[in-house]
C-alpha cells in the first residue's frame, strides 16, 4: 500500500510539467487563461460540485471524505474554432488537468492528499502574415509565435472529519512552470532563412488555502474555501526578470441532495486577479482583472450505494477570465456539460468522462467555440 | 469490463491525436512580444586589405586546351604532339602479332563551345614532333602560319559537348604518316573557326584519363582466331612538356595594384578581409550575406555555353595571406555565376560562411576568390573586380539580419 502511495506521487510529480488545461485565443495575455482543478465529476457538473468533490482540488476540505486510498489522473482533448478580427481557425490539442493521490491516514480522522492541477495555460501558437521592404524589394514574411506551458498547482492537503457533520482541510500549494515561446519569420523569397528566436519564462511561486465543508441539514451541505497566493518570481532563461503578485480568491458552495438519487450544488468562485494588473503591465502586458465563475449542476445516480456507476451529471457555468487580450474587454466564457461514469472490480476501477461545450467571448470581436472531452481513471485499491 | 476497456483505449487514441494551436492574429495588437526585427545593411570590406596573388597552378597542372578566333577574350592557339606508336604490330594475347592498319582516328573531347556559332571547324595542322611548351605565342602563331591545314574536325551544331574527331582511311591515311625516324609520332597544332567569332575548350592531361586526346589505329591482326583479328593501337599525350595552349591576353602580367584579379594564365587569386560589427557577430540571426563584387571591365569570355564561368569564393583556415589554407568544408565552398559579357555586379551567396563567422573560434573574416576553372586552368575569362581602392564599386558584404526580441510580455 505505502509503496503504491509513494510510486502515484511520484507519477503526479513528475507530470508536474505537463498539467494543463486547453489552449485558447484567451490565453494569449497575461499568465494564460485560467484552468480550473475539476475531476471529470467536477466538470461534468460545471464546476458546480468542484466545492465537493473528492477528487479535485478546489476545497482542501473536501478530501476529508475519502475513505480509501485514491489515486486519478484525467486527461482532456480540446477542440476549438477560435475568430478574432484577424481571421478564423480551428485547433485542437491534449493536456492533463488533474492528477491526484489521496487516503486516510490510517486509524485517524485525518486524510492526506497530493494533487496536481493546471493553473494557468499558455499554449497557443499565432500566425501573422505581412510584406516588407528588403533590398529594394517586397518580400511576403509569415510571422508565428508560439507558446508551450503554463502554470502549474502543486498542492499538498491534509484534511480532518469533526464530528460527522464537519470537515476541514489546508492546502500548501506551490505554483510551478514554464513558457517555452518561439518567434518565427518565414519569407517568401528562399533565399532568406528563417529568423527564429526562442526565450524560456519559468515561474515560481507559493500559496495556502483552506476549506471547510458543514452538514446544516440532513440534505443540505454548504462549503466555504479561503486561497491567497503570494507571488510569482519570474525568470527569463536564468535571469531573474520579474515579481507577479498573485490574487487572493474565496469561494462559497450549496448541495441540496432533495432524494438519495438526486444532487444539486451551485457554486460561486471569486478570485482577486487584479493584484497581478500593476506588475503585469509594467512586464508589458495589458493587464488583469478581478475574476468570478459561477456554477449550477446536477448529478442523478441510479444506485446510491454506487454512486459512480452510471450517474448522470450535467450542469453549467459563466466566468469572467481575468486576462483581456485588447484593453477595456474583459472576456468571459459560459459553458454547458454532460458526464457519466463508471466503476468496476467492485469498485477499485473507475472511469469518469465529461462533454463540455464552451463559448468564450470578449465582446469587441474575439470569440471562440470549444469541445472539450474530459475522461478520468481512477484506482482504488 | 470489456466495453469500458474499449471505450478506455477510444480515448486514449483520441488523446494521441495531433497538436494543432495556430490562431490568426495581428502583431503587436494581440502579440505577446514583438515580431522579428529585420535589418538590411552593407558593410565594405576593410580598407587596403585586399589584394591579389598569382601562379597558384602551374602551367603543366592544366587539363584544357583553349583555342579560339576572333574572341574578345583573347586569341588562343593550341598544339598537342602525340607519343609513338607502333603501326606494324600489336600484342594479342600476350604475342606481338603483324598488324595492318586500315583506319586511323585523332579524337577530342569538346568540353565547351558557344553553341550560337555555328559550322564550326577544328583546324589540324602538322607541326614538328619536337614542338614542345617553350612555345611562346607568337612562336606558335608564325609555326602555324607556315604550315596549310591538313585536315579539319567538323563539330555539328547540335553538339555542345563530347567526343569529336578525325577519321583517315584509304588514301587519307597516307595523310598522317610521318617520317619514318618519327616512329609514329605526330605533332598538331590546333585553330577554329565558325560562322562568328569563337572558341572551344577541350579536355587534356598527361594521365591518360578517358577524356584526352587520342591518335589511334584499327586493322587487321595477323591471327588466326577471326575474333580477334580485328585490332587497334592507341596512344594519348604522355608529357606536359607536349601539349599546351598560348594566348594574346594576360590582365595579371602589367596588373594594377588597385584591382582584384582572379583566373587568367597566371592563375590569380584574390583575398578579401571584413570585419563584421559586434551587434551582428554576438547578437544578430543572420538570414542573408552576399558578397557583392563589381567588376572594372566587362566579363568577356566564350558566349553561349552552357559551362558559364563561375568565381569561388572560400572561407580560410588562418589568415595567411597569400598562403591561407582554404576551408576543408564542401559546403563553404561558394560560388557566383559571372554573367558573360555584361559588366554586373556578381552575388555570391555567403549564408554559411557568414554564420560560421558568427560562431565563437570561428574562422576568421575573410574569402579567398579563386575562377571555378582554376584547377583546369581553362577558361578565356580573366574577370578583374574593384578593390577598396577604388572610388566606386568597393566589395562589400550585404547582411540581412534579424535581431532578438526577447518575447514573452504576459
Amino acid at each position: 500500500m505505502r509503496h503504491h502511495f509513494l510510486g502515484l506521487v511520484l507519477i503526479a510529480f513528475v507530470g508536474a510539467g505537463s498539467a494543463a488545461a486547453q489552449s485558447s485565443q484567451f490565453g494569449i495575455r497575461g499568465l494564460g487563461i485560467p484552468t480550473r482543478p475539476l475531476s471529470p465529476r467536477g466538470v461534468a457538473t460545471g464546476g458546480a460540485f468542484g466545492m465537493f468533490d473528492l477528487e479535485s482540488s478546489q476545497n482542501p476540505a473536501s478530501i476529508a471524505g475519502i475513505l480509501q486510498f485514491t489515486a486519478l489522473f484525467s486527461s482532456v482533448q480540446n477542440f476549438r474554432t477560435s475568430t478574432n478580427p484577424f481571421g478564423s481557425s480551428s485547433a485542437k490539442d491534449n493536456r492533463f488537468p488533474q492528477i491526484m493521490v489521496a487516503g486516510p491516514l490510517g486509524g485517524t480522522h485525518f486524510t492526506a492528499a497530493v494533487s496536481m492541477s493546471g493553473y494557468t495555460d499558455r499554449n497557443f501558437s499565432l500566425g501573422t502574415a505581412d510584406t516588407i521592404q528588403l533590398r529594394g524589394a517586397a518580400v511576403g514574411v509569415y510571422d508565428t509565435i508560439s507558446s508551450r506551458g503554463g502554470l502549474s498547482d502543486l498542492r499538498v492537503a491534509g484534511a480532518w472529519q469533526i464530528g460527522k457533520s464537519v470537515q476541514i482541510g489546508v492546502g500548501l500549494h506551490a505554483i510551478t512552470g514554464s513558457n517555452r515561446i518561439e518567434n518565427r519569420r518565414h519569407f517568401s523569397d528562399s533565399t532568406y532563412a528563417v529568423a527564429s528566436e526562442q526565450s524560456q519564462l519559468s515561474y515560481l511561486g507559493t500559496g495556502l488555502s483552506a476549506g471547510i465543508v458543514v452538514r446544516v441539514a440532513p440534505r443540505l451541505t454548504v462549503a466555504g474555501t479561503f486561497r491567497t497566493d503570494g507571488h510569482l518570481s519570474v525568470d527569463r532563461d536564468t535571469t531573474r526578470i520579474a515579481r507577479t503578485d498573485l490574487p487572493t480568491s474565496y469561494g462559497v458552495g450549496l448541495r441540496w441532495q432533495p432524494s438519495p438519487n438526486v444532487a444539486w450544488a451551485a457554486s460561486y468562485q471569486a478570485k482577486g486577479w487584479s493584484a497581478s494588473n500593476r506588475d503585469i503591465v509594467a512586464q508589458g502586458g495589458i493587464g488583469a482583472l478581478n475574476a468570478y465563475e459561477v456554477a449550477t449542476g446536477f448529478e442523478i445516480v441510479r444506485n446510491p450505494r454506487l454512486p459512480g456507476q452510471k450517474p448522470l451529471r450535467f450542469g453549467g457555468h459563466y466566468a469572467m477570465l481575468p486576462f483581456p487580450v485588447r484593453a477595456g474587454s474583459q472576456p468571459h466564457e459560459f459553458g454547458l456539460a454532460v458526464g457519466t461514469g463508471f466503476r468496476f472490480v467492485r469498485g477499485q476501477g473507475g472511469f469518469d468522462l465529461a462533454l463540455e461545450r464552451l463559448w468564450r467571448s470578449d465582446g469587441a470581436g474575439y470569440t471562440e467555440r470549444a469541445t472539450l472531452l474530459t475522461f478520468g481513471f481512477s484506482i482504488r485499491p | 469490463m470489456r466495453p469500458v476497456a474499449a471505450l478506455t483505449a477510444g480515448l486514449l487514441a483520441l488523446g494521441g491525436c495531433q497538436e494543432s494551436l495556430n490562431t490568426p492574429g495581428d502583431c503587436p495588437t494581440l502579440c505577446p512580444g514583438e515580431q522579428v526585427i529585420v535589418r538590411d545593411t552593407a558593410i565594405e570590406a576593410i580598407p587596403a586589405s585586399d589584394s591579389s596573388f598569382f601562379g597558384y597552378q602551374a602551367r603543366s597542372g592544366r587539363t584544357a586546351l583553349l583555342v579560339s578566333n576572333g574572341l574578345a577574350a583573347g586569341e588562343y592557339r593550341a598544339f598537342v604532339v602525340f607519343p609513338r606508336v607502333r603501326t606494324d604490330s600489336v600484342t594479342v594475347d600476350g604475342t606481338s602479332r603483324g598488324f595492318t592498319a586500315d583506319t586511323a582516328s585523332i579524337a577530342f573531347t569538346l568540353q565547351a563551345r558557344d553553341s550560337t556559332a555555328t559550322n564550326l571547324r577544328v583546324y589540324l595542322r602538322r607541326i614538328p614532333i619536337a614542338t614542345d611548351t617553350s612555345l611562346t605565342y607568337d612562336s606558335l602563331t608564325v609555326l602555324i602560319a607556315t604550315i596549310p591545314v591538313f585536315d579539319s574536325i567538323v563539330v555539328p551544331d547540335t553538339l555542345k559537348g563530347g567526343r569529336i574527331q578525325s577519321l583517315f582511311t584509304g588514301d587519307r591515311l597516307a595523310l598522317i604518316q610521318g617520317a619514318p625516324e618519327d616512329s609514329g609520332r605526330i605533332g598538331l597544332a590546333l585553330t577554329v573557326a565558325a560562322s562568328k567569332p569563337t572558341g572551344v575548350r577541350l579536355a587534356v592531361d598527361a594521365s591518360s584519363s578517358a577524356g584526352a586526346p587520342v591518335f589511334q589505329f584499327r586493322g587487321k591482326a595477323e591471327v588466326t582466331d577471326t575474333a580477334k583479328r580485328r585490332q587497334s593501337v592507341s596512344v594519348r599525350p604522355e608529357s606536359v612538356a607536349k601539349y599546351g595552349y598560348y594566348g594574346t591576353i594576360d590582365l595579371a602580367a602589367s596588373a594594377d595594384p588597385d584591382l582584384l584579379y582572379i583566373g587568367g594564365p597566371r592563375s590569380g587569386r584574390s583575398i578579401i578581409r571584413f570585419l563584421i560589427p559586434d551587434y551582428i557577430r554576438d547578437s544578430a540571426q543572420v538570414l542573408r550575406a552576399t558578397l557583392e563584387l563589381t567588376p572594372a571591365r566587362p566579363l568577356v569570355g566564350l558566349p553561349g555555353t552552357a559551362a558559364r564561368d563561375s568565381v569561388a569564393v572560400r572561407g580560410i583556415q588562418a589568415d595567411l595571406g597569400a598562403k591561407s589554407p582554404p576551408l576543408p568544408v564542401v559546403g563553404l565552398q561558394l560560388a557566383g555565376l559571372l554573367a558573360e559579357g555584361t559588366a554586373s555586379v556578381v552575388a555570391v551567396d555567403m549564408f554559411r560562411l557568414v554564420s560560421q563567422w558568427q560562431s565563437k573560434g570561428g574562422p576568421p573574416e575573410a574569402v579567398f576568390l579563386a575562377h571555378s576553372d582554376e584547377p583546369t586552368g581553362g577558361s578565356f575569362m580573366q574577370p578583374v573586380f574593384h578593390s577598396t581602392r577604388s572610388a566606386t564599386g568597393r566589395p562589400r558584404l550585404r547582411i540581412t539580419y534579424g535581431l532578438p526580441t526577447r518575447p514573452g510580455r504576459p
